[in-house]
């Protein structure tokens, strides 16, 4: 599917608006968790790493906002107009982390899963968003990187260990539901605006997920099952109810209040 | 309250990662170099320090490389 000038002023496809605030939505939530943790790094490297990911994750926000401004929404109301219940952010990042292997477990996961679902669109008719997308994925890969760093250091304790492997298990379900059921029809894929069908994405993201042995060391934790769809599921939010009220305190606009 | 051995371990970690082996000190062309950190002063950016001429220098980090994607090998 080829896009001319004259379909930039169009509104997207319903599910291509529904995925790409998803992705948006998370990388906002992702980039407020790096904000709020900074201050745990253990080192000078981690909080510079821990603000160029918090950084980052924000534009690539504004840059699907912007996007979806030039197809018909208002940048100004997606970026501080919105209630808890239009943002549109993974369930994974709901609960703050309570430890640091969690926070890393959980960062990882978001990366990896926005990443996944952003490599959908790589080669997109739409040259802004298949670049979109590239960029996210240049991007990601040192964020990864970062995070396999970790695993390493945190694989070497068991201790720690065990903790990282205690998050995976609550943490690991909610990702994978993002993705919907392995069964679930994709009409994205169909009108050609995704380069592969949802199940493949939704496997490639198991795939590397379950991978994390390599970089952890030692025996393969276990991986729990999918949860079933959870109650009050929004297919279109890629999420089950509004964002919780203290995380939206978190992650909403303040800058009116700022400037009074 | 940092802990030296973790940040030592990161480093040991990055600097053996074979995307950078290219890498070159822009100061002595010395490719005996270590990652003081994955980002640098910008997000965009990796510190390295050169272990010969021991000068720090800052690397632009996008090669164009992508994690795996949804088209799995």
């Amino acid at each position: 599917m080829t896009y001319e000038i004259a379909e930039l002023e169009k509104r997207l496809h319903p599910g291509l608006e529904a995925d790409l605030l998803a992705i948006a939505d998370t990388k906002l939530v992702l980039g407020n968790w790096y904000a709020e943790c900074v201050m745990n790094g253990r080192s000078l490297p981690d909080f510079a790493g821990i603000l160029g990911m918090c950084t980052v994750s924000y534009g690539h926000s504004r840059a699907i906002f912007q996007h979806l401004d030039r197809h018909g929404h208002d940048y100004a109301h997606l970026e501080r107009g919105r209630g808890p219940e239009a943002i549109h952010s993974m369930n994974l990042l709901d609960a703050a982390p309570v430890g640091w292997e969690d926070f890393i477990l959980t960062v990882w996961l978001a990366e990896l899963a926005t990443w996944q679902l952003a490599s959908g669109f790589l080669g997109h008719g739409d040259r802004a968003l298949a670049g979109t997308a590239r960029k996210i994925g240049e991007e990601a890969y040192f964020h990864l990187k970062y995070a396999h760093g970790w695993m390493r250091i945190i694989g070497a304790d068991a201790a720690e260990r065990e903790r990282f492997v205690d998050a995976l298990a609550g943490r690991y379900p909610l990702a994978l539901q993002w993705f919907g059921s392995e069964e679930a029809a994709d009409p994205l894929y169909e009108a050609g605006e995704r380069d592969l069908p949802l199940a493949e994405i939704r496997a490639a993201f198991v795939e590397q997920a379950q991978g994390v042995g390599a970089h952890l060391g030692g025996p393969a934790p276990v991986f729990p099952a999918p949860a079933s769809s959870s109650q009050g599921w929004r297919a279109d939010a890629r999420r089950s109810g509004p964002l919780p009220g203290s995380l939206f305190e978190v992650v909403r606009f303040k800058d009116p209040e700022l400037a009074r | 309250m940092t802990h030296p051995s973790r940040a030592l371990r990161q480093r040991r970690i990055h600097s053996a990662d074979p995307d950078f082996a290219g890498v070159r000190c822009p100061d002595c062309d010395g490719g005996d170099l270590e990652v003081v950190s994955l980002f640098g002063g910008a997000a965009s950016e990796i510190l390295f320090r050169c272990n010969v001429c021991a000068s720090c220098f800052n690397w632009i980090k996008w090669q164009g490389a992508l994690p795996p994607g949804g088209r799995r090998s």
